[in-house]
């Protein structure tokens, strides 16, 4: 059980510093209340509408393209840091990994998944 | 730690990977516009398991079924892959599923209007990940594996888009598919904590016991546990069975012909291997823990199937009944005292999962070409008068219901024979009488059903009309039943030679 205590460590490190952090800038911090500071934070711009709206499914499939190719970020990375080590098997792995991913892709193109309609 | 890769092993999976390149040529194909009709799906599909079937034969020719089931040329990629006897014989059932699937798919889609080429794709790459479930020598190919078999099958539950209860279905299995296979990693991750390997083949010989001994063994045995449970969501055993009649009925019925059949048997395979090569020294739990789910699911399952209106629920319970019976076969090989027995448990295990294939789709073929236009066809009062309208049709569910039910003289009832054999050899009497008990009870609406066909006047006069394909699935189905019914050699002699090859330390 020894070799557990270095977690146990960091779970009370990990808890207690943001605890410290709200409290000590909360003691610090002037308060200054205004309507701008409660709004919902859209990225700087004033915010229209609300957070519930409902809007287009086409984004679903854009989401989706998406994460696929941000997978196969993940994947070429450690890959691409390893290349010398994986050598031959690596290239080609990676090339066949590749080409699956072309497939879906060229069936999505094809299929219009591309297209704003 | 031996090479990361060698170029030699990619022969162990010519039979995958000849099913993978022809499932992306469909994909492919199928968005092309001037293609048409899309009947050259199924052919070409049919073709690639006719080529895949091939390909894995030539491995039986090669090598021999017999030494093949002590595998030690046939082990590729690190003990991921295991070519022997006993993943070729589930290959075998995936593709002849699958077959069958694809003889009674096209009219059935024509009629839903989906008829389209990623149909067939899907159940291609369905398969493809049945195939690697079934070599699967490590949790991490099963766990991949098993994904790749699940999210095909997502996928084609929800295949009717503008169907309602299919989108239901679909989302009430991705979501309770996904739940377990959550519960299912978190049980490997477990085993993997307390034995240092996911390679099942080390587990078993000494780690398992190994880890039984240290001060861990109870987070193990959760992990065994946690496994447990995520196969039996998948084998769909009661308690863990609440998807099925829904995901079931709302599927097209073709997918639930093979859901029923190839995910099911999937499942096994895993279930088998697993527990006869990983976890064989806590034999004697985790076969207690089986026969809970066991009674539960024969139980619960015949006697809700009795309630049902819909036959595609029916047929749903009474899938979950089944798994209950092979259950039994599984808890043979935990309790044996002798490998014998241990071996004959998993030899009633291979030789029911055959059977079952071929009986269970040859039903659902049969509620398939009810449906017409305008006809659902899938209510049990539907078959009222069959034998009237249809009297080859009425036949051919009349031998199904029949070897479901284990009446003597269809395949049915060897399969049973073994399964009731194997707990008793394994002084579990007691299980064979629930089951016998069981049995009897779904009797009760297998017989509805032929009620219906043969002493109800028909509602309509309107004939049906089976494409060729789904005849000769229908026919192929009957042969098999009846043939090895009475004359079960052949399928015994298939399975024996197939079983895994056990540990001499197992007994």
């Amino acid at each position: 059980m020894v070799e557990y205590v270095p977690i146990l460590i960091f779970l009370g490190v990990a808890t207690l510093f943001p605890v410290a952090t709200l409290v000590i800038a909360r003691l610090l911090r002037p308060s200054v209340y205004n309507k701008t500071k409660l709004e919902a934070y859209e990225c700087g711009v004033p915010p229209s509408g609300e957070a519930r709206a409902r809007y287009p499914v086409r984004f679903y499939i854009i989401a989706v393209l998406f994460v696929v190719f941000d997978v196969e970020t993940i994947f070429l990375f450690p890959w691409a840091v390893k290349f010398k080590a994986l050598g031959v098997f690596g290239f080609i792995e990676m090339l066949v990994f590749l080409g699956i991913l072309l497939v879906g892709f060229a069936y999505a193109w094809k299929k219009g998944a591309l297209e704003w309609v | 730690m031996t090479s990361l890769f060698n170029p030699n092993d990619v022969r162990l999976i010519t039979p995958e990977l000849v099913l993978t390149i022809s499932a992306f040529l469909i994909l492919g194909l199928s968005v092309l516009p001037d293609l048409g009709r899309k009947t050259w799906a199924p052919v070409l599909a049919g073709l690639a398991c006719v080529s895949t079937l091939a390909s894995l034969l030539s491995f039986v020719w090669m090598f021999g079924l017999e030494a093949l089931r002590t595998p030690d040329m046939t082990i590729g990629f690190n003990g991921m892959f295991i070519l022997d006897a006993f993943s070729i014989f589930f290959k075998v059932v995936f593709l002849l599923a699958a077959m069958l699937t694809i003889l009674v798919s096209a009219r059935y889609l024509e009629v839903e209007r989906a008829h389209t080429g990623e149909y067939y794709a899907l159940i291609l790459f369905a398969v493809v990940g049945m195939m690697f479930l079934a070599s699967a020598g490590d949790f991490i190919t099963i766990f991949v594996s098993l994904e790749t078999m699940a999210l095909s099958f997502y996928i084609l539950v929800g295949f009717l888009k503008t169907n309602r209860k299919s989108n239901e279905a679909a989302l009430k299995y991705f979501l309770l598919g996904s739940f377990s296979t959550g519960i299912f990693l978190y049980g490997i991750s477990l085993v993997y904590g307390t034995t240092q390997t996911t390679v099942l083949g080390l587990i078993g010989i000494s780690r398992a016991k190994m880890a039984l001994q240290s001060p861990a063994a109870p987070i193990f045995v959760l992990g065994v546990i946690l496994v447990t449970v995520g196969l039996a969501f998948k084998i769909a055993a009661v308690p863990f069975h609440m998807w099925a009649p829904d995901a079931y009925e709302g599927a097209p019925t073709p997918v639930t012909a093979f859901l029923s059949t190839g995910s099911k048997a999937a499942a096994f395979v895993v279930l088998a291997r697993i527990f006869s090569m990983g976890f064989l020294p806590l034999g004697q739990r985790w076969a207690t823990l089986l026969a809970i789910l066991a009674v539960a699911s024969m139980t619960l399952g015949n006697v809700a199937a009795i309630l049902q209106e819909n036959i595609k629920r029916m047929l749903a319970y009474s899938s979950i009944a089944h798994a209950g019976y092979v259950l039994m076969g599984m808890i043979a090989v935990g309790l044996g005292d002798t490998v014998e027995t241990r071996e004959y448990g998993l030899k009633a295990v291979l030789l029911y999962l055959l059977v079952y294939t071929f009986v269970n789709i040859g039903a659902f073929a049969l509620v398939i070409i009810l449906r017409r236009e305008q006809v659902a066809g899938d209510r049990v009062a539907d078959f009222a008068g069959l034998s009237r309208r249809a009297p080859w049709a009425a036949f051919a569910m009349l031998v199904f219901m029949l070897s479901l039910a284990g009446i003597p003289a269809t395949a049915g009832f060897i399969g049973k024979w073994f399964l009731f054999g194997a707990v008793v050899k394994a002084h579990y009497a007691w299980l064979a009488v629930v089951a016998v008990i069981n049995s009897a009870i779904s009797l009760y609406y297998y017989a509805r059903v032929v009620v219906n066909m043969y002493m109800k006047a028909p509602e309509g006069a309107a004939r049906l009309a089976p494409s060729w394909g789904q005849r000769v699935a229908i026919g192929a189905c009957i042969a098999f039943t009846l043939v090895f019914g009475l004359y079960p050699q052949p399928i015994i002699a298939f399975a024996e030679r197939s079983i895994l090859a056990l540990a001499p330390w197992a007994s």
